[in-house]
């Protein structure tokens, strides 16, 4: 990484959760478990009414804004009513970056109301390219891109996922979020070694990491976000942890919670274990 | 290579069963309404059938799972037209983007209230309860701006809602009917002609939301303070509206006072307290029915 990398300007943030009103209490309680938070933008983006709970968020951890509505990869103009209210978002959280996914939710006239793949060619590459720049320009901050599970391939690429990922950081000088189980699903599910997808990824470019628990249901591993992290997800994080020097990680829970929150807390903390160590071998 | 015109056509796949059902049983007539280039009609051509159908229903179940969540009585009747109406608006009323999540589920609402009020298929009190769990959402959802208490009721008070209050009237006694679908009970159909008028207010930041089941003279106060009237016409709107020739002056004003201490009302106008504006918090430690 260049000294004059926006992304070399990242602190160490440790190892967190993503801030859920489910589990609000508990995670209030839990300053001494939990480093950071990361909390869904669109959730406070809308009017000024949870302006207080984000301020009180604020004042008890750092929290990264983390969104799902961006649309990176449109080949229409991003919306700017959304990229104020984004810039809003971010602007009250301080935050050193600004994460959210490689693929496309919106095109005009409908919202497709998930993530859905980008089909990775060159035009689309520009597209990405020019819509990072513009994020990037208008937040002052870098943007750090997920990779996203996807269901299918759309046919007809002219370059891998991974080969897209390195020109779009290298264009760019944005980061990547590494969702090491949503890496772990699409080797299942689309039958691909994991191990050889990173060895052609722009590992150095990783800030941080995701860490959740799926489920399966008509033969597809599905990204629930509702169980404990899967042994395989762990083994592979082991592995990052011998190539990158992370940021941060983020333990994602979205329903079917636990009765004791420890359970949460438990993951967060191997989590923190893991990078620790790996750390202290990639600066060493 | 447009990129624009193949994304315009994938979201569509994603999100319309239609056409998608078109483009699988007649691809050429579904791609003829998209300028694709030859390798991108390919693209298209050779998606997974079978991922892209499970794509396709994962969207359609998380948006209803959205629903479930909002009009959990609505759907605990467990009646199949109630889940027919809710694929039919997921088709019907796609998501273009710019109602956001929050007006999704209020849209959702109306076009069950519609839809339920219309037909013979369904018991006739859906449609109210339907409404009455969309502005229970809404006031669990939506904030009412913090207002500065507005001083002493007298004379020259013209009383107004209190911005975040909203009261409707339904024809189906709502509450009762929400407890027995929710406790697996059979509710009565029976409406009233008087109606049953509910408070609802929205959250504040510094109160929860909550409601209040009024009967009908309380709710003729209620509708009279419009921020308008001063306190004897408040009285004589009240008399027309109940049809009653007494002076109500008394009771009229010892119900205003008890609005005001509940913060239903307030002495005066506030900025944002008429009908337009949002409602706000309901207080459930006052969930009972109210009477002069």
């Amino acid at each position: 990484m260049r000294a004059s990398d926006p992304l070399a300007r990242i602190p160490y943030l440790g190892s967190g959760l993503g801030y859920r009103r489910q589990i609000r209490d508990a995670i209030r309680a839990a300053t001494d478990e939990i480093d950071f938070l990361e909390i869904v933008t669109e959730q406070f983006m809308g009017s000024t009414d949870k302006d207080g709970e984000l301020a009180e968020i604020c004042e008890r951890f750092t929290v990264i804004p983390h969104g799902v509505g961006l649309s990176i990869g449109s080949a229409a103009p991003l919306d700017s009513d959304y990229l104020e209210r984004v810039r809003r978002v971010s602007d009250r959280t301080g935050c050193p970056y600004y994460s959210e996914h490689l693929a496309l939710t919106q095109v005009p006239g409908i919202d497709i109301g998930h993530l859905s793949p980008l089909w990775f060619t060159e035009p689309a590459l520009a597209c990405t390219i020019r819509n990072v720049r513009r994020v990037q320009d208008l937040l002052g901050k870098p943007l750090v891109l997920e990779n996203v599970t996807y269901q299918f391939d759309i046919p007809e690429a002219q370059m891998s996922q991974a080969e897209f990922f390195g020109r779009l950081v290298d264009a760019t000088d944005c980061g990547i979020l590494l969702d090491v189980t949503n890496l772990h699903i699409n080797s299942v599910n689309h039958h691909f070694d994991p191990i050889a997808f990173l060895a052609e990824m722009p590992v150095e470019r990783i800030v941080q990491i995701h860490l959740a628990g799926g489920f399966w249901s008509d033969g597809i591993l599905v990204d629930g976000h509702s169980e404990q992290v899967h042994p395989e997800v762990w083994e592979l994080l082991a592995h990052l942890t011998g190539l990158v020097d992370l940021r941060g990680s983020i333990l994602e829970h979205d329903d079917n919670f636990p009765d004791d929150p420890g359970v949460l807390f438990q993951q967060v903390a191997r989590a923190r274990e893991m990078i620790s160590r790996g750390r202290a071998r990639v600066q060493a | 290579m447009t990129t624009s015109e193949l994304q315009a056509c994938l979201a569509r796949l994603y999100v319309d069963d239609a056409f998608r059902e078109l483009f699988l049983r007649w691809p050429e007539a579904a791609l003829q309404g998209y300028e694709l280039d030859p390798v991108e009609d390919r693209a298209v051509r050779g998606l997974d059938v079978a991922a892209l159908r499970f794509f396709a229903a994962s969207l359609r179940n998380k948006r209803v799972k959205r629903f479930r969540h909002a009009y959990p009585a609505l759907f605990a009747l467990g009646h199949p037209h109630v889940d027919r109406l809710a694929a039919r608006y997921h088709q019907v009323c796609g998501d273009d983007g710019r109602l956001g999540i929050h007006e999704d589920i209020l849209a959702f609402g109306r076009f069950i209230e519609r839809c339920a009020a219309g037909d013979d298929i369904l018991p006739p009190y859906v449609s109210d309860l339907a409404r009455f769990e969309r502005h229970y959402y809404a006031a669990s959802a939506e904030v009412a701006p913090a207002v500065r208490p507005a001083g002493a009721l007298d004379e020259e008070s013209r009383p107004a809602r209190h911005p975040g209050i909203r009261m409707v009237t339904f024809d189906h006694d709502v509450v009762a009917i929400e407890e027995a679908v929710t406790s697996g009970r059979k509710p009565s159909e029976e409406a009233s002609a008087g109606g049953y008028p509910i408070v609802f207010r929205h959250r504040t930041p510094d109160a929860p939301h909550g409601m209040v089941r009024i009967n009908t003279p309380t709710a003729a106060v209620v509708d009279a303070c419009d921020g308008t009237r001063p306190m004897p016409a408040v009285v004589d709107h009240v008399r027309s509206r109940l049809g009653i020739a007494d002076d109500l002056t008394t009771p009229v004003t010892e119900t205003v006072i008890r609005l005001l201490d509940r913060g239903v009302l307030t002495p005066v106008p506030l900025d944002g307290s008429r009908d337009t504006a949002p409602a706000e918090v309901l207080v459930a430690d006052w969930v009972h029915d109210e009477s002069f």
